[in-house]
C-alpha cells in the first residue's frame, strides 16, 4: 500500500453504496440462458461509473453544506441471498487456506536484499501474499453487524418483459417474497429502502410484442411506482458482434445497461441519499438519538465523499459508543475514523495474529518507503512480524521474515540478536524439511561463545541431531562452513619446496643475508640473469611470480586452530581441499619420494594427508596440512575440511589477503587499485627435480673456539630424479676434507682461520697426530682423512668477499636414494650462538629439463661456541742468533670449567723449540730438528688460570727470507670432563714475527 | 516482581556495538536473565537507531532524550560529536538522571579514547570502564 493515493481509491472504493438487486426467478434464468450471468453478476461491472456528469461531476449537498463534487462513483450490487457474514470460525479456516497458498509460491524463493527492496516499485512487491489476503479478507468481513456500510441504500426490482399480469403487482409480490438478508430480518438493517423498478427485455429471447405490451403497463403503473421505473432492452446486437474488440468495456459503458446505471445513480441514488442524510442529521442533532442512525449517517456521508461530515459525525459516534461500552460498535466507528483520516490524507495506526503479522510486515515495507530508508526499524518490524506468523502457524512466512532480516544484522557485532535469528531459522528449517538450510543455521549458532558449557553442547547436540537426521532421510547435506574449530585462515604459513629447498628448520630461519653470498656462489650468474634496465620494461616483469614447487613434493600450510568452548572437540579428516589444473608439461609424473606417513587420499592428481586431533577446552595448536601434486599443472588450495566429533563436515574456504595488481607494463604496485578478494593460494607445478638431503654427523651442540672437530657430511638424494652437477658452499668455520684448492689461489690471501681450515694441520691435529708446519695451501688434506672421500676432483675456491668457501664436484651423480658421505673440519672461533650454513646446488642429472632445472638446498646446523683460550704473543727483543727469535705466549684460560693441556706452539716456516717457564740463557735446545728430541712440553693450564710461555724459534730454510707475516698456533687439548672425548683444539694468532 | 530493565550499549561506527552493559541492580542474576530474553533488549536498541539519526538533526545538544519506544522499554539516546551513540533501555527513567549518567560516561568514554593503544572502532574492554560506569549507573538509578 506504498502509494497514498492508490489507498485512498481503494478505500474508497469499499465505502461505496451497496444495491440489493431482487430479480424474480424467471429474470435469473432467462438472463443465465442468454449471457451466462445471473441480472447482478451482469450489472455488477456496470457499478464502476468513472465520469460523472461528464467533466463537470455532480455537486452534493451536504448536511454541513460543505461544498463537495462527486466526479466518480461506484455502485456495488449485491444478490439478497448473498449478504451475509460467514461464522468467525468458517472465515478464519477460509483465510488461512487463502494464505496458505498465496505464501506457498512465493515462501521459497531466495530472499531480496535490503538495496533491492529500498528500491523496489512498491510494498506488494515484497509480499505478494497480502493483497491477496486482503481482498479475501473484506470479502468475509462484510455485512458484519457493527457497521452500516455494507447496507444496501436502494433495492432495484426487476421482472422480465414477458411478464403477464399486471406489473405493479408483479414488483410488489417480488419484493415480499425475496429471501432478505438476515439482518434485515432480525430488523439491524432498515428494511424500508429505496426501491428501484426494472423491466429486463430480452431482445433476442422475447418478441417486440411483449416489449411494446411491457411498456404500456409500465406507463399505466409509473405514477403509482414513482419515476424510478424504467424498461432495459438487452441482448439487442447481434450475434455476429466480436466479442474481443479491446475496446468493448468502454463501448459497452456507453450502451443501455451503462446509461441505465448512472442514470439511475444520479438522478435517483444520488438525490435519495442527499435527503437520507438530510434527515438523519436532523434526527441526530435534534435527538442526538439512534446510534445506528449516526453510523448510517457517516458511511452515508463517505459514500458520497464528505469526508469531514463523516468525520464529525463519527467522533461524536465514537464517544457516545465508548460510553455505552458497546466496544465492538466502537472498534468499527474508529476503524471508519481511520478510514476517513486515511481519505483526508492523514497516516493511520495495529490485533490476532495473522493480520497482526502481515500489518507488521507491511508496516516494515512501508519504513523502507520512507526517505532516508529506515532499514533498521525494517528488520525489527518484520522480526515482530515473523514472531507473529509463527504463533499463527504461517511457518513458511515466518521464516521468510527473518531470513529477510539476517541480512541486516549479519557482521554488525550484534551476537545476540544473530544467534536468536540462527535459533529460530534453525528450528523452522527443520519443520519445513530442509534439512540443508536447519544445519547452515546450527553451524552458525556455535559461534556463540558466551552461552555456557550447558548450552554450547547443546548447539553441538542440535547440529549433529539434523545431520543425522540427514543421513538418516539420505539428503545429501553439502559441508557446512562450521565456525568451529577456530582456525587462522587469514594467516596460514605456507610451506612449500620450490627452487630452492630447504633442508631443515633451521636453514627457514636463518636470516637471508647469510643465504645471499652463498646461494650467489652455488647458483651462479643463473639466476641472477635477470633483465637490466637495457632491456627496457619487460613484458615478464609486470606479472607476479607465482611460487613454485615440484612434482611429487609435499605442500604444506601451517594452521593454527584453537577451541574457544568449553567442551572438547574431536576433529577428524582434517585436510587440505585443493584442484590441481592441467598445465603444460601435465604428463610428467614421478614416484612419491617423501617419507612419513602415508597420504590417505589420492584425487585429481594431488595427495592429501589427514590429521586427527582432540582438542581440549580452549585449547590452541599448530597443525601441519599437506598436499603433494602427483602431476604438473597449478595447484590451488582452496579450503580447509574436517569433521567435528565424528558427525558433522565442516569446510572453510582459505581467506589470504590477496597483493595488489601490478601496473601493466612497469611492474609496480598499483596502490589505489581495489585489492582482490581474499582467496586460497597458487603455487605452480613445476617438473619433478632430485632434492639433496643435508644432515652433518659430529657437531656438537656446544664446542670450544677454536676446537677442531672431524664430522661428516651425508648427502642423499631424496628427490625422485637423479642429480648431477653438485656444487656445495660452506660458511667460515666448515672445510671438505678431501677438496684441493683450485688452480690460483693465493694462500696468502686466505684469513688466518681459513688457513688453518684448509690446512692439513687442523685434521690432523683432530685426528690425533701431531704434524709439524707444513706449509698449509698446498697440502692435499690431512692423511688421516684422506682414504675417506669418495670424491676424487673435489675442488675448492674462494667465494669472494666472504668468509665462505666453494666446492665444486662436477662427476658427482646421485641416483634416487642415493648417499655419499664425505668428511669435513669444523672449527668456529667467536664464541656465542652460531649457524653453519651449507648450500648445495645442483641439477637433474642427464636431461635439461626446463625452467627450473637448478635446485639448490640450505641447511643450516646451530652449535654454541665457548670461550676458550685467549693468546697473545710477541717476540722479545735481543735475539742472540741471527735467524732465531724468543717467542714470548701469554696464555689465559677464559674457560670457567675447563682446564687446558698447552702443546707447544708452532709456526709455520719456523721451528720451535720450548724455553720452559722463563727465559734461560743460551740453553735453548733445537729439538725441532733433531730426530732424538725429548717429547713436546705439555703445560697445563688450569680453569681461569694464566701462564707465560716461551719458545726459541728458529728458521728452517736459513736461505729463505723472512716472510712478510706468520702465524702463531698453539694447539690444546681440554680432555678433563668426565664422559666426553678429548677435545682438540688450536688457538692462534696472526701474523706476529 | 520482574528485575528493572536498564540496558547499556555504546554503538560506534557502522552500527558495531563496542561496548555493552546490563547496568540493573540485579545483572547477574542468572534466574532474571531467563525471565526476559536478553536478545529483546538489542533488537529494540539496533531499531532505535534509525531514531537515533533521525533526533540527531532535531536536536541542537548531544543528548537527544528518549528517541524510541517499544512495548513499556524506553531509549534515550547520547550522540558524541564523533556520531559515538550511548544508548540506554530503560522502563521509564527521569531525563535528567539520563541526562547526567550520560554525560559522566561521556567523560569516561574520553578517558577510555585517550589510551594511545585505543582505536576509534575498538571495543571497549577495559574492566575500569565497566566498572565506573556501573558506579555511575547506581548512583543515577538507585
Amino acid at each position: 500500500m506504498g502509494d497514498p493515493a492508490r489507498a485512498r481509491a481503494w478505500l474508497a472504493d469499499i465505502w461505496s453504496p451497496a444495491v440489493m438487486v431482487v430479480a424474480s426467478p424467471e429474470t435469473d434464468a432467462a438472463c443465465l440462458a442468454s449471457t451466462g450471468l445471473t441480472v447482478v453478476e451482469l450489472l455488477r461491472p456496470f457499478g464502476v461509473i468513472p465520469h460523472l456528469n461528464g467533466t463537470v461531476g455532480v455537486p452534493i449537498r451536504t448536511a454541513a453544506e460543505h461544498p463537495v463534487r462527486l466526479h466518480s462513483w461506484r455502485l456495488r450490487f449485491y444478490a439478497p441471498q448473498h449478504m451475509f457474514q460467514p461464522s468467525p470460525a468458517a472465515a478464519d479456516a477460509h483465510l488461512r487456506g487463502v494464505l496458505s497458498a498465496a505464501a506457498a509460491a512465493g515462501v521459497m524463493s531466495p530472499v531480496p536484499d535490503l538495496d533491492t527492496l529500498i528500491h523496489a516499485g512498491s510494498v506488494s512487491e515484497a509480499a505478494p501474499w497480502f493483497e491477496v489476503y486482503r481482498t479475501e479478507f473484506f470479502r468475509m468481513m462484510a455485512f458484519g453487524e457493527h457497521e452500516t456500510m455494507d447496507h444496501p441504500v436502494a433495492c432495484l426490482l426487476v421482472v422480465p418483459s414477458t411478464h403477464r399480469g399486471g406489473m405493479g403487482a408483479a414488483f410488489e409480490e417480488l419484493y415480499a417474497r425475496a429471501p432478505l438478508p438476515p439482518l434485515m430480518r432480525s430488523g439491524a438493517m432498515e428494511s424500508s429502502l429505496l426501491r428501484l423498478h426494472l423491466v429486463l427485455h430480452d431482445a433476442r429471447a422475447s418478441s417486440a410484442e411483449d416489449l411494446e405490451r411491457a411498456e404500456m403497463e409500465l406507463r399505466g403503473v409509473s405514477s403509482q411506482l414513482g419515476s424510478a421505473c424504467q424498461i432495459l432492452t438487452i441482448n439487442h446486437g447481434s450475434e455476429e458482434t466480436p466479442v474481443m474488440d479491446p475496446r468493448f468495456w468502454i463501448s459497452s459503458m456507453e450502451g443501455a445497461l451503462g446509461d441505465y446505471v448512472r442514470e439511475a445513480a444520479v438522478r435517483v441514488l444520488i438525490p435519495h441519499l442527499e435527503a437520507r442524510i438530510r434527515g438523519l442529521n436532523a434526527h441526530v442533532s435534534d435527538a442526538r438519538r439512534g446510534l445506528r442512525n449516526q453510523l448510517n449517517l457517516a458511511d452515508l456521508a463517505l459514500m458520497l465523499g464528505d469526508v469531514d461530515g463523516a468525520a464529525s459525525t463519527l467522533r461524536l459516534l465514537a464517544a457516545d459508543l465508548k460510553a455505552d461500552r458497546a466496544f465492538r460498535h466502537y472498534a468499527g466507528a474508529q476503524e471508519a475514523l481511520g478510514v476517513c483520516a486515511a481519505l483526508s490524507g492523514a497516516p493511520s495506526a495495529e490485533e490476532d495474529n495473522t493480520g497482526a503479522g502481515l500489518l507488521l510486515e507491511q508496516a516494515a515495507h512501508s519504513l523502507l518507503r520512507l526517505q532516508p530508508p529506515r532499514a533498521r526499524k525494517f528488520a525489527f518490524h518484520l522480526v515482530l512480524a515473523g514472531l507473529r506468523y509463527g504463533a499463527c502457524d504461517q511457518d513458511g512466512l515466518a521464516q521468510r521474515c527473518y531470513r529477510q532480516v539476517l541480512e541486516v544484522y549479519r557482521g554488525k557485532g550484534w551476537g545476540l540478536v544473530e544467534e536468536h535469528l540462527h535459533d529460530v531459522l534453525g528450528r523452522y528449517a527443520r519443520e519445513l524439511g530442509d534439512l540443508a538450510s536447519a544445519a547452515r543455521c546450527h553451524a552458525a549458532l556455535l559461534g556463540a561463545q558466551r552461552s555456557g558449557p550447558g548450552t554450547q553442547r547443546s548447539h553441538l547436540d542440535q547440529l549433529y541431531d539434523t545431520v543425522r537426521l540427514a543421513a538418516a532421510k539420505e539428503v545429501a547435506l553439502p559441508p557446512l562452513e562450521l565456525p568451529l574449530p577456530e582456525m587462522d585462515l587469514e594467516r596460514p604459513g605456507l610451506v612449500f619446496q620450490g627452487q630452492t629447498w630447504y633442508g631443515n628448520a633451521a636453514a627457514r630461519q636463518a636470516p637471508a643475508e647469510l643465504w645471499r653470498p652463498l646461494e650467489r656462489a652455488v647458483v651462479g650468474d643463473v639466476r641472477e640473469a635477470g633483465p637490466s634496465w637495457l632491456d627496457g620494461a619487460a613484458p615478464q616483469r609486470a606479472q607476479r611470480r607465482v611460487p613454485v614447487c615440484c612434482v611429487g613434493e609435499p605442500v604444506s600450510i601451517d594452521l593454527r586452530i584453537s577451541n574457544p568452548l568449553s567442551v572438547d572437540l574431536e576433529v577428524s579428516r582434517l585436510r587440505l581441499v585443493c584442484r590441481l589444473e592441467a598445465g603444460a608439461g601435465a604428463a610428467s609424473s614421478a614416484p612419491g619420494a617423501t617419507s612419513g606417513s602415508r597420504p590417505t587420499d589420492v584425487a585429481d592428481g594431488v595427495e592429501v594427508w589427514e590429521e586427527r586431533l582432540r582438542l581440549r577446552a580452549g585449547e590452541a595448536t599448530v597443525v601441519c596440512l599437506r598436499a603433494a601434486p602427483r602431476r604438473r599443472g597449478t595447484l590451488h588450495l582452496d579450503a580447509v575440511a574436517w569433521t567435528l566429533d565424528g558427525a558433522a563436515d565442516g569446510l572453510r574456504p582459505l581467506a589470504v589477503r590477496q597483493p595488489l595488481p601490478l601496473k601493466p607494463g612497469t611492474g609496480a604496485v598499483c596502490i589505489d587499485a581495489a585489492r582482490p578478494p581474499a582467496a586460497g593460494f597458487r603455487l605452480e607445478v613445476g617438473p619433478a627435480l632430485p632434492c639433496l638431503e643435508l644432515a652433518l654427523e659430529g657437531l656438537s651442540p656446544t664446542c670450544l673456539a677454536g676446537q677442531v672437530a672431524l664430522a661428516t657430511l651425508r648427502l642423499r638424494n631424496a628427490g625422485g630424479v637423479p642429480l648431477a652437477g653438485l656444487r656445495l658452499a660452506g660458511g667460515a668455520g666448515w672445510h671438505l676434507a678431501g677438496a684441493v684448492p683450485a688452480p690460483g689461489i693465493d694462500g696468502r690471501a686466505l684469513s688466518l682461520g681459513q688457513r688453518l681450515l684448509v690446512s692439513s694441520e687442523a685434521g690432523d691435529w683432530a685426528a690425533g697426530g701431531v704434524t709439524e708446519g707444513a706449509e698449509p695451501v698446498q697440502a692435499p688434506g690431512p692423511p688421516a682423512l684422506r682414504g675417506q672421500s669418495a670424491l676424487k676432483n673435489l675442488a675448492w675456491t674462494l667465494v669472494p668477499g666472504t668468509p665462505a668457501r666453494l666446492y665444486s664436484a662436477p662427476e658427482v651423480q646421485l641416483a634416487p636414494g642415493e648417499e655419499l658421505s664425505l668428511p669435513c673440519v669444523i672449527r668456529l672461533t667467536r664464541p656465542g650462538p652460531r649457524l653453519l650454513c651449507i648450500a648445495a646446488s645442483y641439477r637433474v642429472a642427464g636431461g635439461a629439463v626446463q625452467g627450473a632445472a637448478q635446485r639448490s638446498t640450505r641447511c643450516a646446523f646451530e652449535t654454541v661456541v665457548q670461550p676458550s683460550l685467549q693468546l697473545s704473543a710477541a717476540v722479545a727483543a735481543g735475539t742472540c742468533e741471527p735467524g732465531a727469535a724468543l717467542l714470548q705466549l701469554g696464555v689465559v684460560n677464559l674457560q670457567g670449567l675447563e682446564a687446558f693441556e698447552l702443546h707447544r706452539p708452532r709456526c709455520p716456516g719456523w721451528t720451535s723449540s720450548d724455553r720452559g717457564g722463563g727465559l734461560e740463557g743460551g740453553a735453548h735446545g733445537d729439538a725441532g730438528d733433531s730426530p732424538a728430541a725429548p717429547p713436546p712440553r705439555v703445560d697445563e693450564l688450569a680453569a681461569g688460570g694464566a701462564v707465560t710461555r716461551h719458545a726459541w724459534l728458529r728458521r728452517r730454510d736459513p736461505a729463505r727470507p723472512l716472510p712478510a707475516d706468520c702465524d702463531v698456533v698453539l694447539p690444546w687439548l681440554a680432555a678433563k670432563r668426565a664422559g666426553a672425548g678429548a677435545r682438540r683444539g688450536l688457538s692462534a694468532v696472526p701474523r706476529q714475527l | 516482581m520482574t528485575s528493572p530493565v536498564l540496558h547499556f550499549v555504546i554503538v560506534g561506527q557502522n552500527d558495531h556495538p563496542i561496548f555493552e552493559a546490563d547496568l540493573s541492580s540485579k545483572a547477574g542474576d542468572a534466574s532474571h536473565r531467563e525471565e526476559r530474553p536478553q536478545y529483546l533488549y538489542h533488537f529494540v536498541l539496533h531499531a532505535a537507531l534509525d531514531a537515533v539519526e533521525e533526533q540527531e538533526w532535531a536536536f541542537p545538544s548531544m543528548h537527544l532524550g528518549v528517541v524510541d519506544r517499544f512495548n513499556n522499554f524506553q531509549v534515550s539516546a547520547y550522540s558524541t560529536a564523533a556520531h559515538i551513540r550511548f544508548m540506554l533501555l530503560h522502563d521509564g527513567r527521569s531525563d535528567d538522571a539520563i541526562k547526567s549518567f550520560f554525560k559522566d560516561v561521556h567523560e569516561l568514554y574520553l578517558k577510555v579514547m585517550m589510551n594511545p593503544f585505543f582505536t576509534f572502532s575498538s571495543k571497549i574492554t577495559s574492566a575500569s570502564f565497566h566498572q565506573k560506569l556501573k558506579q555511575q549507573a547506581r548512583l543515577y538509578f538507585r
